[in-house]
């Protein structure tokens, strides 16, 4: 039987071979869609293109501390989370005039942080009873230009800071001049100056610096016997010292520019160790006249007690010993409380060394030696020239020294 | 005499005043309508309460967490690279003022972060942090642009939320404008077709154009008082213009039958006969009308039970435009038709006959398909069901800039930065974690080194960052002494480190993964954090809210997932009662229902297999997501049910009144597909048309909507609506229009009157 109205619709075919075509029309489709699902995207831009998962590199295995110190690779700098190198030193004009200064450059290392970079240089006029101090910071691996061997390893460092006061890490206008430390085995070069603009509010307001070649009188002393201080839980720290080296150059005191010559006392420090006792420390830097050498660091808990307490004697002959904690007394004569942050400093000491027969007192040469240097480091702290006297065995004796005062400020920050 | 009789009366009597009443609408609105896409907001993906919300809101509320941030990406164009000399200059007097821009609360340099510098140091990035929400930080992007510089040397272009969320409401605006350009000539020829006359033909542009301009002056309005998702700016514009039309050709095609009816072949129509025509347009075509935009409305109400932003405004503006076209439909289009009588005919280009008469194409199909209904229902049943098969597997995934083509500037800053630094370091973990008593306490000390030593060794993690991750090399005595000094750690970077991340007992923990947030492997760690049991748990004591990254994208889509059946039991469960009333039969609804679902499957797997899976990405000129967008197939179920079951009520009402009159079944549902068949294509034309128009969208979102709605209505006026319709009908004989006779009694005189008795009434 025929559909009239398919008839009508389609003449010339059967309406039973168009519902046959229809449905294979509609099975083709099926099919169709069914190997489309089945087969490769079709049409089909490619997906976004993703990295795959970036595999972590594992950081290589650090050498066990301690190794051996060997220099001058190790005047150069170390991958490590903390290091500096601290010159402090006794500088004379021709006219007679006396003057103490610090010098130094930290070096600090911290996961994600690129290597941060800061520097501190401070100039007491012992004859005219000033003292003015300024800093830097700079982030990034362009400060050192330390020499390099052929196995890559430093032949002794170079390092350039040419940041502002501050530690913005890109200052928009960078202090005039670079203040730049080299040095291998001994035979240095410092230069660090703070010109009129950055000095106004300081004592020295036509500026200060230095430019300074130094050159050692005795061999390097490596403190704790190896050049090793371990710190216990809180680490530990290589550690070695230039104590006495010649120094020659010009200061500049207030905007005066002063041939002097001197004496340098140059620290190098360096290892995983952050904070070292809650409570700050002590640091005693003693040259006296008879030629002998004296380094005392006595470390605070935040409970006032001294868990750690070392140093080294350095002979006239430049052998060198460390001085046992039970050789050591250290008693505090004053005190001076800082008008600026109201830390209360003690200020004059009587150093006592029993295995050496030393009798020491150690006084300031002027009593406001403090350096607010948050900006760069988040400390405050004191460190000062010192006139030296006492006795040895007895006998009379006398010397200069520089002496570092930490954690004093209450409720700062308290170390480099 | 029906309230809809009585509103058709109302219209012709009422005409001028109504006209002018609309047009003082439209006027208002005309000013706002153009300022709703500034008013809304892109995000809306996150709610308070999901544990990835709580992490972050801790965290910018206790420890005063930046809440937003926007990447300043530096690539160099010339020889130097990021920290040479001249790179770092140039970036410097670019990027000089952004610090003093409005919103800015500070930048996070590269200087300061060398995982931020390429391993080429060909790029760069800085991150811009920023003290506004998420969802209104675009609002910080003018004040940074206008703080750059161009410097040689170095491209400066912006990524993240901010920059990604403004360059989707500026596309979605571009898209929108294309969108019309595109829908509105081919809908205007398509009405040109379907009525023959230009009158004819821009009598719906009217209603669907009032329709939309109002509904996108109201959302201004509404987006002032309560926060809108961008995304409602399409929507409401597909809708509105979609359905505005759609119900304008059927209340304009009944119209021009009921005039014909009663007016002489050749001979203008008289004030009687227009007054009566208009009068059984609304009481037929427009109760149609009104019970299809119910179920269009309740399809998208069901988006206002969700809590998340961007589906509750796209319900509320939803419902808003269909309300809006289903009035115009019922008012506006009355009396634009009692104004113009027979000279909507005017202007005529063809000649489309009014009645479509009872036995064409469509019956004949109708019939064939009956013959053998089983042999049309199995394969037709089997092919939806396979062209829905993708969906089985489905990954859903919140949208990030992928959904914006390469071409836009924060999608292409995006790739630069996944390029260079890899997708996972844009969208970190962040962990609130609670200890008992200080976190900086050393016992707490130990449980968090512990803890972060636990993350880092998990593959799937490159970095940790919190208090006790300064340097691999500190170790956790070392810590303990740090942050047990009186004063604060001893070390300037140790310091900053703590308060950056640590205030009292709350710490945060920054977790960075190898994975983008979309990837399965980011939200399985996401799981592994969460889970007490697994080895990334937290230490005893220690409470740890995670969110960020993958978290937000988990918590969003598990949400939604959790939500979605509340709101699909909502809306079967009110269509059914709606199309009970309508059609007074128990099977009835439930196989409009069933039918819809099926040709929403349909479209869903289609989703799938476009967007997710990447076929004809080339064609529509896109890039493969890899995964379905959570919101979208919930967007798209309460629009497609509500849509699709138009089509079904248009078809049923024409089925039901021939069941009334002859009360054979095939015959019903013959002449039921003829009589609606004309009417029916031509308004799935005309959907298919104006959504198929957001498929040139840049936004793949709008593309993948437009797609979507295009595909279901196409679908369900062809394959559910001409062969699974009739063969079910068939199958279902005369269960189709089974009523309980208690129930009919109880119902009698309660309910509206259905379309069968309306129209043996007015014949």
């Amino acid at each position: 039987m025929t559909n009239p109205h398919a008839a009508a619709a389609a003449p010339g075919r059967t309406p039973a071979r168009r519902v046959r075509d229809v449905r294979t029309a509609l099975l083709a489709a099926l099919l169709a869609v069914v190997l489309a699902a089945c087969s490769g995207p079709v049409l089909a831009n490619p997906p976004a293109a993703r990295p795959s998962a970036a595999s972590r590199t594992p950081s290589p295995a650090a050498p066990a501390d301690p190794q051996p110190v060997v220099l001058p690779r190790d005047d150069g700098p170390h991958d490590r989370l903390t290091e500096w190198w601290y010159y402090t030193g006794h500088l004379a004009s021709a006219d007679g005039r006396t003057f103490g200064f610090e010098y130094v450059v930290f070096r600090a290392e911290r996961g994600g942080f690129p290597v941060s970079w800061a520097s501190h240089l401070a100039v007491t006029d012992e004859s005219g009873q000033r003292f003015a101090y300024g800093q830097r910071s700079e982030v990034g691996p362009q400060v050192d230009g330390s020499p390099r061997g052929a196995d890559g390893a430093p032949t002794g460092f170079a390092l350039a800071v040419a940041g502002s006061g501050s530690a913005d890490p890109a200052p928009t206008a960078v202090a005039a001049g670079q203040w730049t430390m080299t040095g291998s085995g001994g035979q240095d070069m410092l230069s660090a100056e703070v010109g009129p603009a950055e000095a106004s509010a300081t004592a020295m307001p036509r500026g200060f610096g230095l430019q300074l070649r130094l050159a050692p009188l005795a061999p390097p002393a490596l403190h704790g016997g190896a050049g090793w201080i371990g710190f216990g839980a809180a680490g530990g720290s290589y550690y070695y010292s230039r104590t006495r080296m010649a120094a020659s150059g010009t200061i500049v005191v207030d905007g005066a520019r002063l041939a002097v010559t001197g004496s340098a006392w140059f620290d190098h420090q360096w290892g995983d160790f952050i904070a070292v006792g809650g409570g700050g420390w002590n640091w005693f830097a003693i040259n006296l006249d008879d030629g002998s050498d004296l380094m005392l660091s006595l470390v605070r808990s935040a409970d006032g007690t001294y868990p750690l307490v070392y140093g080294t004697l350095v002979l006239p002959d430049g052998t060198s010993r460390p001085v046992a904690r039970a050789e050591i007394t250290v008693d505090v004569l004053g005190r001076w409380i800082s008008a600026r942050t109201g830390a209360t400093y003690p200020s004059g000491w009587r150093v006592r060394v029993s295995g050496a027969g030393l009798d020491l007192t150690v006084v300031p040469t002027l009593r406001d030696q403090e350096l607010d240097t948050r900006a760069t480091t988040g400390v405050v702290y004191w460190e000062g020239s010192e006139t030296v006297t006492g006795t040895r065995s007895g006998r009379p004796i006398t010397g200069k020294g520089y002496v570092e005062l930490t954690g004093y400020a209450s409720g700062l920050p308290t170390a480099p | 005499m029906t309230a809809f009789e009585r509103l058709g009366r109302f219209t012709y009597r009422r005409r001028w005043w109504i006209l002018a009443a609309w047009a003082l609408l439209v006027l208002v609105a005309i000013p706002f309508a153009p300022r709703a896409p500034g008013a809304l907001l892109a995000g809306g993906f996150s709610l308070d309460d999901l544990e990835s919300a709580r992490a972050r809101a801790t965290l910018v509320q206790e420890l005063g967490v930046p809440p937003s941030a926007l990447v300043l990406v530096y690539e160099s164009t010339g020889p130097a690279r990021a920290g040479d000399p001249a790179f770092e200059a140039a970036v410097r007097a670019a990027t000089a003022d952004v610090a003093t821009a409005p919103y800015v609360r500070g930048v996070a340099s590269h200087l300061l972060a060398p995982v931020q510098v390429s391993a080429d140091r060909r790029v760069a990035y800085d991150v811009v942090l920023l003290d506004i929400a998420p969802d209104d930080s675009p609002a910080a992007l003018p004040g940074i642009e206008a703080a750059l510089r161009t410097a040689p040397g170095v491209s400066v272009t912006l990524a993240g939320g901010p920059a990604f969320y403004g360059d989707i409401q500026k596309v979605s605006e571009a898209d929108l404008r294309r969108a019309e350009l595109v829908s509105l000539p081919l809908a205007a020829i398509a009405l040109l077709l379907v009525f023959g006359s230009v009158i004819a033909a821009g009598v719906p542009l009217v209603i669907g154009g009032a329709a939309v301009v109002t509904a996108l002056a109201v959302i201004f309005g509404l987006a002032s008082v309560t926060p809108m998702s961008i995304f409602v700016l399409n929507l409401a514009t597909l809708l509105g213009l979609g359905l505005g039309v759609d119900y304008s050709l059927l209340m304009l095609s009944r119209f021009r039958e009921e005039l014909a009816r009663r007016t002489a072949p050749g001979m203008p129509a008289d004030a009687e006969a227009v007054e009566a025509a208009v009068r059984v347009t609304v009481a037929t075509a427009g109760r149609a009308v009104f019970f299809s935009g119910l179920t269009v409305l309740l399809g998208l109400l069901g988006l206002v039970l969700f809590e998340f932003m961007i589906l509750r405004s796209v319900g509320i503006a939803g419902a808003l435009v269909v309300g809006i076209a289903v009035a115009a439909a019922l008012t506006l289009q009355p009396a634009l038709l009692s104004v113009l009588g027979s000279r909507v005919d005017a202007l005529a280009i063809r000649k489309v006959r009014p009645d479509p008469g009872t036995d064409g194409a469509w019956s004949r199909l109708a019939r064939r398909v009956m013959r053998h209904p089983l042999r049309v229902f199995v394969p037709m049943l089997a092919l939806l069901l396979v062209l829905g098969t993708p969906f089985l597997h489905v990954r859903f995934n919140s949208p990030d800039a992928t959904i914006l083509p390469e071409s836009v500037p924060s999608r292409a800053s995006y790739e630069t930065l996944v390029r260079n630094f890899g997708e996972g370091a844009f969208a970190p973990l962040t962990l609130a974690v609670r200890t008992i008593g200080p976190a900086t306490d050393p016992a707490n000390i130990a449980r968090l080194y512990d803890y972060s030593r636990r993350l880092a060794a998990d593959p799937r993690v490159t970095r940790v960052d919190s208090l006790v991750d300064v340097d691999p090399r500190i170790s956790l005595a070392q810590y303990q002494l740090l942050y047990a000094s009186p004063g604060g750690p001893p070390d300037r970077f140790t310091a900053t480190a703590l308060a950056a991340t640590t205030k009292g007992d709350l710490t945060a923990f920054t977790v960075t993964t190898a994975y983008g947030p979309n990837r399965d492997e980011a939200r399985a760690l996401v799981h592994d954090l969460r889970d007490p049991t697994s080895a990334l748990a937290p230490p005893p004591g220690v409470r740890v809210l995670v969110g960020g990254g993958a978290a937000d994208v988990s918590d969003t889509v598990s949400r939604i997932a959790a939500d979605f059946p509340r709101t699909g039991l909502f809306i079967v469960i009110t269509t059914y009662l709606v199309l009970f009333v309508f059609l007074r039969s128990v099977w009835l609804p439930l196989k409009a229902i069933v039918m819809n679902t099926l040709s929403i499957t349909a479209a869903f797997g289609a989703l799938v297999w476009v967007f997710q899976d990447g076929n004809l990405s080339r064609l529509l000129g896109f890039q493969p997501l890899g995964f379905v967008e959570t919101t979208l197939p919930v967007i798209l179920f309460c629009v497609l049910f509500g849509l699709s079951m138009d089509y079904e009520v248009f078809l049923l009402t024409r089925m039901k009144e021939a069941w009334e009159r002859t009360g054979d079944n095939t015959e019903a549902v013959a002449q039921g597909l003829e009589r609606s068949g004309r009417i029916v294509t031509s308004a799935a034309l005309i959907v298919v048309v104006v959504a198929g128009s957001f498929v040139f969208a840049d936004i793949v979102l709008i593309k993948a909507l437009g797609l979507g709605v295009a595909l279901a209505v196409a679908i369900d006026a062809t394959i559910v609506r001409a062969l699974l319709v009739p063969a079910t009908m068939r199958l279902l004989g005369k269960w189709n229009w089974w009523l309980p006779a208690r129930l009919a009694r109880l119902l009698r005189g309660r309910l509206p009157r259905t379309e069968a008795e309306l129209e043996a009434r007015f014949r």
